[in-house]
């Protein structure tokens, strides 16, 4: 018998269909994974699930719960969630009670559930262990506790209860890549180890592929493809579910290039302190450093990546080198020109420039997307009012759009063209070298793939140097002739891309290779 | 949390310091020469030079304001010239009835206006709500001394119930006392109320659609119980900063009430003060409504504190 | 080819918004009329005339100087309006560029900015009028200047906050790699993006400053006769409002509407404006 069957369920938010009459089953102890992109509806599934959903959804069709349908009644339903049915959500920040110690929170959970017997700290530090963390993490509060550790506490609170079905929504993507595959593992091991059903809702190919052994997969509110995981993954029927894959496997050829030559760009014992407020008079606190000596060089032509967890100091080192910060000790030189950071001399931005990784904040919603486009042409003093126009025009084709679309504005436009946009804000002063902040990890996954041919062709047509940051080895592999690895402020590795992944030197490199998750279509044998 | 109260009084210390000097170079530097200031244009030199060695207006600037706050200290606020008696003595006597009446308008509006939040919010969207909403729409909209002559009119002068003004000294009639201050409270209540109603109900609202109460529902309690639980707590952080707020906004409503009501409250006293440019009676009554009002900043600051652990901690930016 | 503007002809759709800021026209509109024109002057005393009941030829009355009602609310609105305007003005001029500045400075400066803007949060605008009146004497120019100091630390905060949830935002960057200085990047980039905002602060800070024109004109610390406003009338009405209540009761509720009625705009616009407050500037809100 079916632990949770759904059948036909659709929810409507004032009055817009999010989900249209999805219906499928988890069997006791069955791992079900839902795929779908932003906007599929698939965490609205899982709040209809758990009964969550947010004030001013309607939802007709039926759910049942281990054999009875879902209660209404708002009390029975309470009692249903925790004991029967848990869940992890998204956020780990916002998710838990800023005011109250995370062990309180788990506590909570058990005591509710009606476990935990006499002594419920004991049992509750139990519980901490079991999912990774310290028992002397029970007595912080969430703002003093990483991401991993906080979401590693939901995972507690949800598991506190002993539920038969595990509800798990997109729990890692908050995470950096060495944290997210450990908490994929500790869920892995979990449902193993208590029997437990999983509903895993992400959309991260790989992740459900690792993880689940029935797939569905949701487009705009409607089911697209469900079944066994070999089947859906092995023979896929429907196009979207193939649009996908591809994308997932993401097999593009690094391009002929431009040949490499001398160092453009040298970087000089670069340090970056951070001066961190005392914690007394008398307890002074060291200075974080967020650089430490490094020392590097980016020659005319290659593309060199910059990986490494978070925290290493990648992006802090991309924005002094784009001038937007001051560096503490050292120096960066390009074109033979000193500089500091901030210091930049104008005649030097134009020749370097930076695409952001977030398509939404880059641009000024108020201004026209042409507008913000041909904002850098400031600092071409000197060039006739036609000139300008034309650059505009060039560039916009250039990254495979129509010059009509500049008079409208950012909200028009999806989080892929706005992308596009943003690379063509970064040509527009034809520079030489362009920083890449994380240039696709926030599009959706089928647009990943377009956004990194027009990269590589881009640096083919016009010559172009880049340095590109980004925590995901596979995205690097297509773009980067160079990888150097970063940690803790430092360069601890550096090599191509083929030799780094075959033989990593460091422990880091090492942590990062085996964080990656496996190719779908090699599927390990379970 | 010591570490933070400490930090927070030096901040005091500082605050009130400069409020005192800017009240000194208001007062004491402005004018030019005070003693002719106090006594007007058509004083003979004679008189004003004797009234500058009395209140000892020779003396340089700065050690002026030193005795001045260190008087402060002691309780010695100098004597006024007008009316020929220490200020200490009549500040006291008028604190005996401003400070009552801000203490009751506070307790009243506290106690009205945040349940009429907190169930116009667990009401959310329902007659009830939108009827208290539109009330308390009105309630911020009105001058809380108007409102005050509007209950002379019906309690006082209607229905005879309370008197119209005036106020029976404590020492004579306790029961006296408090009536004369039950009109003048409700009045300064009411605005006040009205705010604490519509942040309350924001607050709670906002909680009631937060993350954590989400995940509080999926441990297992129902939406009230999580609220309760979990949201009450987090709800008050906004309120406790408006209370704070709001008791500047006492502090010179009830100055201003006091008119109304005939009140021989602190108001008064500055009122007529200004009138008779008597400098040293409004120097001293201002640094106490001053005082007052920073006062309570502070405690509220230090609560916000006690409540929320994450501003005791250490930013690590 | 919408502009983020053309929504704002959708915004009077909203019931709040369309009652309060009609309203609020209405009374300035009376306001404006009254500098040219009044059913009668303001300065002509007529005893004989005094505390009449309203009649066809003084729709609301008389005071107890004769002086037609209907004028004198007309001019004290304008009075109101007056300061109250001047003040958010003055709070507007002073505390937007300070807010402003202390969200790009940072460090120091800010912190010295920001503990200017505590104390003046702490000195409610009586006490500020309380200290002008000693030196200058009673007027109205001392209610505005009095005000318009209350409201340098709320436009100062409310600027702040916007400038530094903006500052994150991946434009403001890309604007300073494109050169900009901090003020072109401030007009350009911040201001329009938080200028919503303002205006939500400006119509609740107008409110609140006729509230507190009238208690500083009713403890005579602000317009001073022969001028009237609506506090002014108040103070003249105590004397004689268990006489004729309608003295009191006309000026009141004339400041009760107005306070509403701005009140109602600004909350109106407040929630129009507010599933774009949450993606202020365009951050990006959960998803």
């Amino acid at each position: 018998m079916a632990l949770l069957k759904v059948d036909n369920l659709t929810v409507s938010f004032a009055g817009t269909p999010i989900l249209e009459a999805v219906t499928f089953m988890i069997g006791k102890g069955q791992r079900f994974g839902i795929i779908g992109e932003s906007g599929s509806g698939k965490t609205m599934t899982a709040l209809a699930v758990i009964g969550l959903l947010p004030e001013g959804a309607t939802a007709a069709g039926t759910i049942a719960f281990d054999g009875g349908p879902l209660p209404d009644d708002e009390a029975a339903r309470a009692k249903l969630r925790g004991r029967r049915i848990g869940m992890v959500f998204q956020e780990p920040m916002t998710s838990l009670n800023p005011l109250e110690t995370a062990g309180a929170q788990v506590a909570e959970a058990m005591t509710l559930a009606g476990q935990g017997g006499t002594d419920v700290k004991a049992e509750v530090e139990r519980l901490f262990t079991e999912v990774g963390l310290e028992a002397a993490h029970a007595a912080r509060y969430p703002h003093e506790l990483s991401g991993g550790q906080r979401q590693r506490v939901m995972i507690a609170m949800a598991l506190a209860g002993k539920p038969d079905l595990l509800i798990c929504d997109e729990p890692t993507s908050a995470l950096d890549l060495i944290t997210q595959r450990m908490v994929l593992d500790l869920i892995d091991r979990i449902c193993t180890d208590r029997g437990m059903a999983l509903m895993f809702i992400s959309h991260d190919l790989k992740a459900v592929a690792l993880l689940c052994t029935s797939i569905m997969v949701v487009r705009r509110g409607k089911v697209v493809e469900m079944g066994d995981k070999l089947d859906v993954l092995g023979h896929p029927k429907q196009d979207y579910t193939k649009l996908l894959l591809a994308a997932g496997r993401q097999r593009g050829r690094a391009l002929m290039r431009a040949p490499i030559g001398t160092d453009m760009l040298v970087v000089r014992n670069v340090t970056r302190r951070y001066r961190q407020p005392d914690v007394s008079l008398f307890q002074p606190r060291p200075p974080l450093v967020a650089l430490d000596s490094v020392n590097m060089s980016v020659r005319a032509g290659e593309s060199l990546a910059l990986v490494g967890p978070s925290g290493a100091g990648k992006s802090t080192l991309a924005r002094i080198i784009a001038g937007l910060d001051r560096c503490s000790d050292g120096e960066v030189e390009f074109d033979h020109q000193i500089y500091h950071g901030h210091d930049l001399p104008k005649s030097l931005r134009r020749d370097i420039s930076l695409v952001f990784q977030d398509p939404f904040g880059s641009f000024n919603p108020r201004l026209t997307i042409g507008e913000s486009v041909a904002e850098p042409l400031r600092l071409e003093q000197g060039t006739g009012f036609d000139e300008l126009g034309q650059r505009i025009v060039e560039v916009v084709k250039a990254v495979g759009l129509s010059p009509d679309m500049l008079d409208r504005y950012p909200h028009e436009f999806s989080g892929g063209q706005r992308q596009r946009f943003a690379i063509a804000r970064a040509l527009i002063t034809r520079p030489r070298l362009v920083i890449l902040d994380e240039p696709v990890s926030a599009l959706d996954v089928s647009v990943r793939g377009e956004v990194l041919v027009l990269l590589n062709r881009l640096r083919a047509d016009y010559g172009l140097t880049f340095l590109v940051i980004s925590h995901d080895l596979d995205m690097v592999r297509i773009v980067a002739d160079r990888v150097i690895v970063m940690d803790k402020g430092r360069i601890i590795e550096s090599g191509t891309p083929a030799t780094l992944l075959e033989k990593p030197q460091e422990q880091l490199t090492r942590d990062l290779i085996a964080a990656s998750l496996p190719d779908i279509g090699i599927v390990p044998v379970l | 949390m010591i570490w933070f109260a400490l930090q927070k009084l030096l901040g005091l210390v500082a605050t009130l310091l400069v409020a005192a000097a800017i009240t000194f170079i208001a007062l004491d530097l402005l004018p030019g020469d005070t003693a002719r200031f106090i006594l007007g244009i058509n004083a003979t030199p004679e008189s004003v030079e004797a009234l500058r060695e009395q209140l000892g207006l020779n003396a340089p600037a700065l050690e002026r304001f030193f005795t001045w706050l260190r008087g402060m200290f002691v309780g010695d606020f100098g004597m006024s010239y007008t009316q020929r008696e220490p200020v200490a003595g009549l500040i006291a006597g008028r604190l005996g009835v401003t400070l009552p009446l801000t203490f009751f308008a506070m307790i009243l509006s506290a106690g009205i206006g945040l349940p009429i939040g907190i169930l116009a919010a667990r009401k959310r969207g329902s007659a009830v709500d939108t009827g208290l909403m539109t009330l308390s729409q009105l309630g911020v909209a009105v001058p809380n001394f108007w409102f005050g002559m509007l209950l002379v009119l019906l309690f006082a002068v209607t229905l005879r119930w309370l008197p119209p003004g005036g106020f029976v000294p404590w020492g004579d009639n306790v029961f006296g006392a408090l009536g004369s201050l039950i009109l003048p409270s409700f009045a300064l209540a009411l605005p006040q109320a009205a705010i604490l109603a519509r942040v309350m109900r924001t607050a709670l609202v906002d909680v009631q659609s937060s993350d954590y109460i989400r995940t509080a529902r999926a441990k297992g309690l129902t939406m009230s119980e999580a609220v309760w639980r979990h949201g009450v707590r987090n709800a008050m952080l906004p309120v406790l900063t408006i209370l704070g707020l709001q008791f500047a906004y006492l502090v010179a409503g009830t100055v201003i009430v006091e008119n109304v009501f005939y009140l021989p409250g602190l108001g008064r006293l500055i009122f007529d003060a200004i009138s008779a440019r008597d400098l040293i009676l409004v120097r001293s009554s201002v640094m106490i409504l001053i005082v007052a009002v920073i006062g309570t900043m502070f405690l509220t600051e230090l609560a916000y504190g006690w409540v929320d652990p994450r501003l005791r901690a250490r930013r690590d930016e | 080819m919408t502009s983020p503007f053309d929504s704002i002809k959708s915004w009077f759709k909203h019931p709040s918004l369309r009652i309060g800021a009609i309203a609020s026209l209405v009374f300035l509109l009376i306001g404006f009329v009254s500098v040219l024109w009044t059913p009668y002057p303001i300065e002509t005393v007529s005893i004989s005339n005094a505390m009449q009941d309203p009649s066809l030829a003084h729709w609301l009355g008389t005071d107890h100087l004769g002086r037609d009602m209907v004028s004198l609310v007309m001019k004290g609105t304008l009075t109101s309006f007056v300061v109250a305007t001047i003040a958010v003005a003055i709070g507007a001029v002073i505390g937007i560029p300070l807010g402003l500045a202390a969200a790009s400075w940072g460090g120091a400066g800010e912190w010295a900015i920001l503990r200017v803007n505590d104390f003046l949060f702490a000195f409610p605008a009586l006490i500020i009028a309380i200290l002008i009146t000693t030196l200058f004497g009673p007027s109205a120019i001392n209610a505005m200047i009095a005000v318009g100091i209350f409201n340098i630390p709320v436009f100062a905060r409310v600027a702040r906050g916007g400038a530094l949830s903006l500052k994150t935002l991946d434009y403001v960057a890309a604007a300073r790699l494109s050169g900009m200085g901090p003020i072109e990047i401030a007009r350009r980039h911040i201001l329009p993006n938080i200028a919503s905002l303002i205006i939500v602060q400006a119509t609740i800070q107008l409110a609140l400053g006729i509230l507190a024109e009238a208690s500083l004109s009713y403890v005579g610390l602000g317009t001073q006769p022969p001028a009237t406003s609506l506090g002014l009338m108040l103070k003249d009405a105590q004397t004689y409002a268990l006489l004729k209540p309608s003295l009191a009761l006309i000026p009141g509720i004339t400041i009760i509407l107005i306070v509403i009625a701005l009140n109602l705009a600004g909350d109106g616009l407040r929630d129009q404006l507010d599933p774009k407050l949450r993606r202020l500037g365009g951050a990006r809100g959960v998803a």
